[in-house]
């Protein structure tokens, strides 16, 4: 069935069409994974929890998502007095599109991608950083005390944990010697031990290098325990207290996009992306395997850790983190330069 | 509470002389002292103010004083240099006299030595100095008074409604910048309605970015009177508010409100009745404890220990529900005794929970404590030192976690608590990581309580045999302190030989332990000092009450 996708949508139709194909595509997989992921969250809470989760709504509560969504979009967009209208409307849309753009290069499954463009590294990079000024400037219109300190962390934080995420993104560049997402995924074809996170003959500290994005990755998509801009139990709900309705709902489904655009490079820089570990299966159903993985980790940390504290976060990212990335970085120089494949 | 004719002390010596008599109020009538009784002995003679011995078991204290009002700073100091602490300040309105009276009272740290201080001031123009730059705790204590009794402690630096409603001047006072004002410190407040304050605290918290300048805690956003309350209802029928001023801990406030009153009547309560308080207690100092973990690790941004705290507190809520029919506010223990004895079920019930928890705090341990976001988030936070804990008299798991073994189990033992063999867990470090130890170690300590009072309960009845049926306390004042699970909670009855009590003090653990936030806080970040305040674990009806 995949097959029969990935030629229909690659070969037979015209690129206009197969562009909105790939949009509309791209746009319900987010939403639907948006919803759900949120249903993943809360059942996975519950078990974490001993507690049953949600199971009114549909069978295990799985129509829960869409009474929410039907909830959220019911409800007034309240604009608070003395806000800045425009950036306060502006920034959930700020927050999310990013996540969608970047979406359009990642290999879902062999040629399987909206666009196969030779940057898309440095294009979900360049993107990426706009999610910071989303939250930045959603905090600040909001006129919230609140709302603003968590500003200024979200600016500090991501600041911090984008320099480790791209010296390590230089390493797998340096391996991989290009920045095509497809190309990056070619190359780890064959068995598990091809993938990037194993290739320890490259540079022995790869799956330390993977563990440093994934940490990053975290960090940037201010999930536990790095949520510092929402830090419920600090600051209210963080950059987000003054929004109501929808308005909340897209920040809140913008964070799974980007916790699914997160874990997707993840898969196809670290994991191999598509390709199978033992030979069987198409690569869509590998790719979503190894994703959904992740996530799940995702899910599992923030349920198990308590948040760190500002501090002991940026100095884990300054001392620890960027220090290490480097070192991975020049030893992979190192090791490229002495053993040329 | 129509006053008039009271008369409890009408030939008490003017206030500026010592009072020479042994007890503090001559004894009334139907309550003669007995006349052999040698003197009590007075642990505080070598100081120049005429301390007198009192005998414990009948008042709850150990020495006191009466002094005139001037010379209400030089005995505080002296008894700071003793070592001791301010436990609370009380106001009482002779109204009869025409006088107000307000007594001090200091507790010792490290031992048994519990000092009362009186002083009498004229009613239409009570004014005495402030202690607060020998003990800073009494700021509140002070504020109190003030709100109840307008007496005007003269010096003190804030005497603005503590727990009655803030006049309209007051949310004017400290102006916030208006919008668009350039400063880069602003005002924060934190609460009432906020995650991290449990309840209806505030906090107004004056901050530079994130680091806190000052923090001023607003209190009495759930002031229910309960000290009025007391005044104006008999002794049986105030029994049921003792277990909705602190509602985790109300087995132990309870057994203060009624140990006052035995201790008043010179009740002897049955054996079986005194171990299953201290049995019902202890559960209830678990069930407290568990309540906090799981707020505490939510302050700290961790949500799952919350739900399993909340598995193994519902097996004592169900265990105490059979035996007392509440879940909560369990109203048990009744003036002589018990409302009823247990029943088999709960002591097996209870005998499998202790088997069942041990393992519990063992997971807990390797899962939370253990854990090193968690150790990093406290190790060092928000350091209390002892002197600070005694200087504003704060009292259980955050004095203990200052390096201070006080508990009011071992240093004035009450109720059948000497029979028991359990260690009093006393972390140095001060910070917050240790006042979290203490908890989770007396967790482990009232466990074992509980197991030896399952095997050691004797049989017998759990009703005093004749309790009277009107009850009318002996003219004076009584007290009883308790270890409550926040820390020391005493309970002063003034009694004019009615049925109801001339005044009811509640010396409640949480605003002691509060007190010390401001000084405690400074400079800290917002997210230390959250951690901080949840270490100090706060319930606010225990503050305003």
């Amino acid at each position: 069935m995949f097959d029969w996708l990935r030629h229909s949508v690659s070969a037979w139709w015209p690129e206009p069409l197969r562009l909105l194909l790939f949009l509309v595509g791209i746009l319900s997989f987010v939403g639907l994974n948006a919803a759900y992921l949120v249903w993943v969250e809360r059942k996975g809470a519950a078990r974490f929890q001993r507690r049953p989760g949600p199971t009114e709504v549909g069978w295990a509560g799985l129509l829960q998502p869409i009474a929410d969504a039907a909830k959220l979009l019911s409800k007034q967009l309240i604009v608070p007095a003395g806000v800045d209208t425009t950036l306060f409307r502006v920034a959930p849309l700020l927050m999310m599109s990013p996540a969608l753009m970047s979406l359009v290069v990642i290999p879902w499954s062999p040629g399987l991608a909206a666009r196969n463009i030779n940057v898309g590294l440095l294009m979900i990079f360049a993107f990426g950083s706009i999610n910071v000024m989303a939250i930045m400037l959603g905090g600040w219109s909001s006129r919230n005390k609140y709302s603003i300190i968590s500003a200024a962390r979200i600016v500090s934080q991501n600041v911090a944990y984008e320099i480790p995420m791209l010296l390590v993104v230089v390493t797998m560049i340096m391996v991989t010697g290009t920045m095509n997402l497809n190309e990056i995924v070619l190359q780890q074809a064959g068995a598990f031990w091809h993938w990037n996170i194993f290739r320890v003959w490259v540079n022995p500290l790869m799956p330390v290098t993977f563990v440093i994005f994934f940490t990053c990755m975290l960090a940037e998509t201010n999930r536990a325990p790095f949520d510092m801009a929402e830090a419920e139990s600090e600051l209210v709900a963080g950059a987000y207290t003054e929004y109501s309705g929808m308005g909340f709902g897209v920040f809140f489904m913008a964070e799974y996009a980007n916790i699914l655009l997160g874990c997707s490079l993840a898969t196809a820089l670290f994991l191999g992306g598509w390709q199978s570990p033992i030979g069987v299966l198409p690569g869509m159903f590998w790719f979503l395997v190894k994703l959904y993985f992740l996530v799940f980790s995702v899910v599992w940390i923030r349920w198990t850790f308590p948040r760190t504290q500002f501090y002991g976060l940026l100095n884990l990212s300054w001392k620890i983190l960027i220090p290490a990335s480097l070192v991975t970085l020049i030893l992979t120089s190192a090791m490229m330069k002495l053993f040329p494949a | 509470m129509s006053a008039s004719d009271l008369q409890p002390k009408a030939d008490l010596p003017p206030p500026a002389t010592s009072v020479a008599a042994p007890a503090p109020r001559p004894a009334a009538p139907t309550q003669p002292l007995p006349a052999a009784a040698p003197p009590p002995p007075n642990p505080l003679a070598h100081l120049p103010f005429a301390f007198q011995g009192v005998d414990y078991a009948a008042r709850g204290y150990h020495c006191e004083v009466t002094i005139a009002p001037d010379q209400i700073i030089a005995v505080a100091e002296s008894l700071d240099k003793e070592g001791l602490a301010l436990d609370t300040i009380t106001g009482v309105d002779w109204i009869a006299e025409g006088q107000m009276e307000v007594v001090y009272d200091y507790f010792h740290p490290a031992r048994a030595l519990r000092v009362v201080v009186r002083t009498r001031l004229p009613r239409d123009n009570p004014e005495v100095a402030s202690i607060h730059r020998v003990f800073p705790g009494a700021n509140w204590h002070e504020r109190e008074t003030h709100d109840f009794f307008g007496i005007r402690f003269l010096g003190h630096p804030n005497l603005t409604p503590f727990l009655l409603p803030e006049d309209a001047d007051y949310h004017t006072h400290e102006a916030i910048p208006p919008h668009g004002v350039p400063s880069e410190m602003f005002t924060l407040n934190l609460g009432p309605q906020h995650p991290a304050t449990h309840g209806v605290l505030r906090v107004k918290l004056r901050m530079d970015g994130e680091y806190i300048l000052h923090a001023e805690p607003v209190c009495g956003y759930i002031h229910r009177m309960q000290e009025k309350m007391g005044e104006n209802r008999t002794y049986a029928q105030f029994l049921p508010n003792t277990s909705r001023i602190d509602y985790l801990s109300a087995m132990t406030y309870t057994h203060a409100f009624v140990g006052a009153v035995e201790r008043a009547l010179k009740l002897q309560v049955p054996p079986r009745a005194e171990y299953i308080r201290v049995l019902t207690s202890e559960l209830n100092r678990i069930s407290s404890h568990l309540v906090w973990w799981g707020a505490f690790l939510l302050d700290l941004g961790g949500f799952t220990p919350l739900l399993y705290a909340f598995d193994d507190r519902e097996k004592i809520l169900d265990l105490l529900e059979g035996v007392t029919g509440s879940r909560l506010t369990y109203s048990y223990y009744r003036i002589g005794g018990l409302c009823n004895d247990v029943d088999d079920a709960f002591i097996k019930g209870t005998r499998q929970f202790v088997a069942q928890m041990r393992p519990r705090l063992k997971m807990y341990r390797s899962l939370v404590t253990d854990n090193i976001i968690f150790r990093k988030r406290l190790i060092g936070i928000g350091p209390i030192s002892r002197e600070m804990c005694r200087k504003y008299g704060a009292t259980g798991p955050v004095i203990r976690g200052s390096g201070v073994p006080y508990d009011v189990r071992r240093v004035e033992p009450y109720s059948v608590y000497p029979e028991f063999d359990f260690e009093v867990p006393v972390f140095g470090e001060g910070d917050s990581l240790a006042r979290y130890l203490v908890r989770m170690e007396e967790m482990a300590q009232s466990l074992r309580i509980i197991e030896q009072a399952l095997d050691k309960l004797p049989a017998g009845p759990v009703m005093v045999e004749k309790v009277p049926r009107v009850i009318k306390l002996p003219a004076g004042d009584y007290c009883y302190a308790v270890e409550a699970a926040r820390g020391r909670f005493a309970v002063r009855i003034v009694s004019d030989n009615k049925e109801i009590p001339y005044r009811v003090k509640l010396r409640t653990p949480s605003l002691s332990n509060l007190s010390l936030f401001e000084e405690a806080s400074a400079g800290m970040l917002l997210p230390d000092a959250l951690a901080l305040m949840g270490s100090l674990d706060l319930v606010i009806p225990d503050i305003d009450r």
